[in-house]
């Protein structure tokens, strides 16, 4: 069975088998038997190429966080891409006007209407999270056609909070 | 005596500060906001009472709600924690006024050094160094001129303010008033106060402060230096003491300083004296007094040997300071001893690390991070501290400071210390939240950071964002853990059996399920979910 995880801007692939205890794993076309030891959720242990790994696993959402000696990663299921745009994607679509949140939190003010025209870099929406405040400013010139919150609304990561069409 | 305290406060602090009063046989009473009804703050707590909403203006941040509280559980004393109301003078002159003991100094010391521009004008009185600034006036146009006058980058510093709230350095004249009305909104959500001062930013400062106690007699002494130069965003993420910066002569010129300041103000209980060091002349300014507990206290307790929350209580009760016990042995020559023309003298043995972790994202620019806490492991090892708020299945909440967990590691020098504390973070996890915790690490590796050179510019200057990619990197090079990819591909292999093994039977195609070498066929020695999760 093939597994697809995102990891920052990485797609990560494994093939995946079963037989009981044993798995035989395929990375980058390299062949590999893994020996489940013992998995106590979220601990799972195992042998890999004749050595002994720990690691504790949790999911959230299409999330797999998972914490190896000293280390946290977040994979991410490939597939969960279809349900929201890519936070990268989302991050870098700066030609489109679209206005994200960086960081989630609750929405303090909204400095423009929709119908302003606005320049790069214009404070657009205050967000304030953990008692930190934080300017969300126009990504480009251009006129606001969208504005997607209203003040005292929550946010999410990488939520749209609005629009600014460029006026070419 | 005390018998019952309020703690007028939530997270780490709040739970540090319930475990004191259990050593010393005293109840607890735990309030608490709509986000936190289940917070660890009051599952440890004996008694918890509701306070409000879960904007801190609705909840710890009201005062008339936190009386009635004390009242209502006939508490007769509250702690106050460090930030909310911790130097509020109005709460602690309410509290006296109900009847109640208040925890820390008196309403007079907290309003005059509390109050940042009263407490720059007292020390001038009083001969200590200050930063030169500007706090005569709040209007904007007089901050405006005096910005100009004191010339940039300026500083704006919340009046009512600390812990590196409402804070901004302003690099040009255009951006002042903008910087401005920022750090006021932020500052009177912060502290309910939107004044300010200024200060003239002093680029590659080193932040070393001295914690205080002084009791109702008159025994006003110090318990030694913090070096608190690894910042972000003016706050701080890595404390430690003894500060690599100060040889004797340096300790106790400010230690002095410190010891004079409070004893000028009459001060009671714990209180914390910041300075601000030049490392090239060897000047040192007085910031701020801090009256109350200080989020790095611990690393004072490692190394001192007292328990800090404990003796505000007993301070509080009327007790003489009485810390004169014989030195313990010493090794090596970080250890000294302190002794100010008082029956009192601590001594400090070894070196202390505090380390913070943060609810952020180093490669989202230190941006706050929330979530629910899927799995917590603390590090259990010799001389290792670990000061959390949260526990598994705990929200992050959006509402509340970032600061989950403070670990703090103590050793016989400080290269020892570092390495303790490297382990301490390797074996610490925490699933579900993004965290400081590998840059605390890379922070531990660097060079500047071991030779004990780091100023308050130290995170702004290690690294540039590589914001393609979400990594973050150190001159030096990658910030994470050298062998960062076994770890990777062993966690790619973690997961994608954990998806099988929790695979749930009717998940199973029916291809796969006639199968016959199918697992889901077998019935062996593995048992999908057997096993609670350990420790």
């Amino acid at each position: 069975m093939k597994f697809v995880y995102t990891h920052n801007a990485q797609t990560l692939t494994l093939d995946i088998d079963r037989a009981g205890d044993d798995f035989e794993i395929e990375i980058n076309g390299e062949h590999a038997p893994v020996q489940v030891i013992s998995f106590a959720p979220p601990r799972l242990t195992f042998s890999h190429n004749g050595k002994v790994f720990t690691a504790r696993v949790m999911s959230d959402g299409k999330k797999r966080w998972v914490h190896v000696d000293g280390a946290t990663f977040v994979l991410e299921r490939a597939d969960a891409r279809t349900q929201r745009g890519h936070s990268h994607g989302a991050r870098e679509g700066t030609g489109s006007g679209i206005v994200v949140a960086p960081m989630p939190g609750q929405v303090r003010g909204v400095l423009v209407n929709e119908g302003d025209v606005v320049t790069e870099g214009q404070p657009l929406v205050i967000l304030e999270a953990m008692k930190m405040e934080l300017k969300v400013s126009a990504p480009q010139d251009g006129v606001v056609s969208k504005i997607l919150v209203t003040q005292g609304q929550s946010v999410e990561r990488e939520q749209i909070l609005g629009q600014v069409e460029s006026n070419q | 005596m005390v018998k019952k305290i309020l703690i007028a406060n939530r997270g780490e602090i709040a739970v540090r500060i319930m475990r004191a009063c259990r050593e010393m046989n005293i109840a607890t009473v735990a309030v608490y906001s709509d986000a936190d009804r289940a917070a660890l703050h009051v599952r440890v707590a004996d008694e918890a009472i509701h306070i409000g909403a879960s904007s801190p203006r609705e909840s710890y941040l009201n005062i008339e709600k936190i009386i009635d509280a004390a009242k209502k559980t006939n508490a007769d004393a509250v702690h106050p924690g460090y930030g909310f109301l911790a130097e509020n003078a109005e709460f602690a002159q309410a509290v006296n006024d109900a009847g109640l003991v208040f925890i820390g100094p008196s309403p007079f010391s907290i309003r005059a050094m509390g109050d940042k521009a009263e407490a720059r004008t007292r020390m001038i009185a009083n001969g200590v160094p200050v930063v030169p600034g500007f706090q005569d006036a709040d209007d904007d146009a007089s901050l405006e001129n005096a910005a100009r006058k004191i010339g940039f980058p300026v500083l704006i510093k919340a009046a009512a303010g600390g812990g590196g709230k409402a804070m901004r350095v302003v690099n040009d004249a255009h951006d002042f008033l903008e910087a401005l009305a920022s750090a006021r909104r932020e500052a009177l959500n912060a502290f309910g106060d939107a004044r300010v001062i200024l200060e003239k930013y002093v680029a590659n400062a080193r932040h070393i402060e001295f914690q205080i106690l002084a009791d109702k007699f008159g025994n006003t002494i110090h318990l030694f230096e913090r070096e608190c130069s690894i910042q972000r965003r003016h706050q701080k993420i890595i404390e430690e003491t003894p500060s690599p910066l100060l040889d004797e002569d340096l300790r106790e010129r400010m230690g002095n300083a410190a010891v004079a300041a409070a004893r000028a103000m009459n001060y009671e209980n714990a209180g914390t004296i910041e300075f601000i060091v030049d490392p090239d002349t060897r000047e040192f300014y007085f910031l701020e007094m801090n009256t109350r507990l200080q989020v790095e206290h611990p690393i004072t307790e490692l190394t001192t040997g007292l328990d800090i929350v404990q003796w505000q209580i007993r301070i509080a009760n009327g007790e003489e300071l009485a810390v004169n016990s014989e030195p313990l042995p010493v090794s090596g020559n970080q250890s000294s001893v302190i002794s100010l023309q008082s029956p009192v003298s601590a001594h400090q043995r070894g070196h202390a690390i505090e380390c913070r972790i943060y609810a952020e994202d180093p490669s989202n620019n230190f941006l706050p991070s929330t979530g629910r806490v899927l799995d917590l492991e603390l590090p259990n090892m010799p001389s290792v501290r670990a000061d959390s708020g949260i526990a598994t299945g705990d929200e992050a909440s959006a509402f509340y400071d970032p600061l989950l967990v403070k670990l703090i590691a103590h050793a016989e020098t400080r290269d020892a210390a570092i390495a303790k504390m490297q382990n301490a973070l390797r074996e610490f996890v925490l699933l579900g939240v993004t965290t400081n915790v590998e840059f605390l690490q890379a922070v531990l590796e660097h060079e500047t950071f071991r030779e004990g050179k780091a100023t308050t510019r130290f995170v702004e200057e290690i690294g540039d964002w590589r914001l393609e990619t979400g990594d973050w990197r150190l001159e030096t090079g990658d910030w994470r853990l050298e062998t960062r990819d076994w770890r990777l591909e062993t966690a790619l292999i973690a997961a994608a059996v954990v998806e099988l093994l929790e695979k749930k039977v009717s998940d199973v195609p029916v291809s796969s399920a006639n199968d016959p070498y199918s697992p889901w066929r077998t019935n062996g020695a593995f048992r999908v979910g057997g096993g609670a999760a350990s420790g």
